[in-house]
């Protein structure tokens, strides 16, 4: 948990420092492709785990009645919240892409 | 749509590979899930780093951030409570599943050694089940119901399985918000679920 947030804020600081290079706009894009690969690796490992599988079926119909609360719970409380925050202070970036290649490119739908 | 779709596939074909039995050993045993995370966490920092509007995002920061946390807890013991009434658990046991926040590693381990096996596989299964939704739902959620909904959503995963979706679904001025309310609620698993447990 410590690294993969480390990481991140070691990316942070290599892309303030490289900033402006043309093959970091190119890196940035391949966000979308390691989400991807993430999940499969996800799915392997689930897949994977024996106990789970086997347990799925007797304990699975609870586990998931608490999971589906717990999200709507927190929807109904974050909706409450929502008003204290102004939604798309910038213009909404929907893609990977950094704002640097805007003026040059029109703006991809995701 | 699409986005949420091809998570979607990309997820169950690993499972299917991996019970088909068609992935080397080697991969099972050594969880590549954490290289791919370390990988793609990487990534975002770049691209967040790059992002010229970095100090735009940065002073998203402000104290009502705070607020995040506190709905999703608020929400997610609400809903685990109402829940229970349905359920053969009691409200203690079903709010300490709940109090896992996505965080399935140590809040399945705590509920084992508490609650005894069941309750905690049932923890670990209702947690990956919810930082699974959470990687699911996000496009649709960003989309249909707002970049905090996501957030409220991935509980404490938000800063790390879920960061890159969320960034890449909601924006770039998320993520330290997104940062902010995981790393709070992480901290408060542990006496969450312990509390919930030694009721």
């Amino acid at each position: 948990m410590f690294i993969a947030l480390g990481l991140t804020f070691l990316g942070m600081a290599l892309g303030f420092l490289l900033r402006g290079q043309p093959w970091l706009i190119w890196l940035t894009r391949c966000v979308t492709p390691a989400i991807m690969l993430l999940l499969f690796a996800l799915g392997i490992s689930v897949g994977g785990n024996e106990t789970l599988m086997q347990s799925l079926p007797r304990l699975g119909g609870a586990a998931l009645a608490l999971t589906a609360a717990s999200i709507v719970g927190s929807f109904a409380c974050m909706a409450l919240v929502n008003r204290f925050f102004p939604q798309s202070p910038a213009p909404a970036p929907l893609t990977g892409k950094p704002a640097a290649s805007k003026s040059t490119k029109p703006e991809q739908q995701a | 749509m699409k986005g949420s779709l091809i998570i979607l596939f990309f997820f169950c074909s690993g499972v299917m590979l991996s019970r088909l039995g068609l992935i080397p050993a080697y991969l099972l045993e050594h969880d590549c899930t954490v290289y791919a995370l370390w990988l793609l966490m990487l990534l975002v920092g770049i691209s967040i780093g790059s992002d010229r509007r970095l100090g735009e995002i940065l002073r998203t920061l402000r104290p009502r951030v705070l607020l995040l946390p506190l709905a999703t807890t608020a929400g997610t013991f609400a809903g685990t409570a109402l829940a229970s009434l349905f359920l053969t658990y009691s409200v203690s046991e079903c709010m300490a599943v709940g109090a896992g926040f996505a965080y399935y590693s140590l809040s399945s381990i705590f509920i084992s050694q508490y609650k005894g096996a069941e309750l905690g596989t049932i923890a670990l299964i209702s947690n990956i089940a919810r930082e699974l939704a959470t990687l699911l739902l996000t496009p649709l959620l960003a989309r249909y119901l707002g970049p905090l909904m996501p957030i409220a959503c991935g509980g404490a995963s938000t800063m790390d399985t879920t960061l890159p979706v969320i960034t890449r679904y909601c924006g770039k001025e998320w993520i330290f918000v997104s940062i902010v309310h995981a790393m709070i609620l992480d901290f408060s698993v542990p006496f969450w679920v312990i509390f919930f447990c030694t009721l």
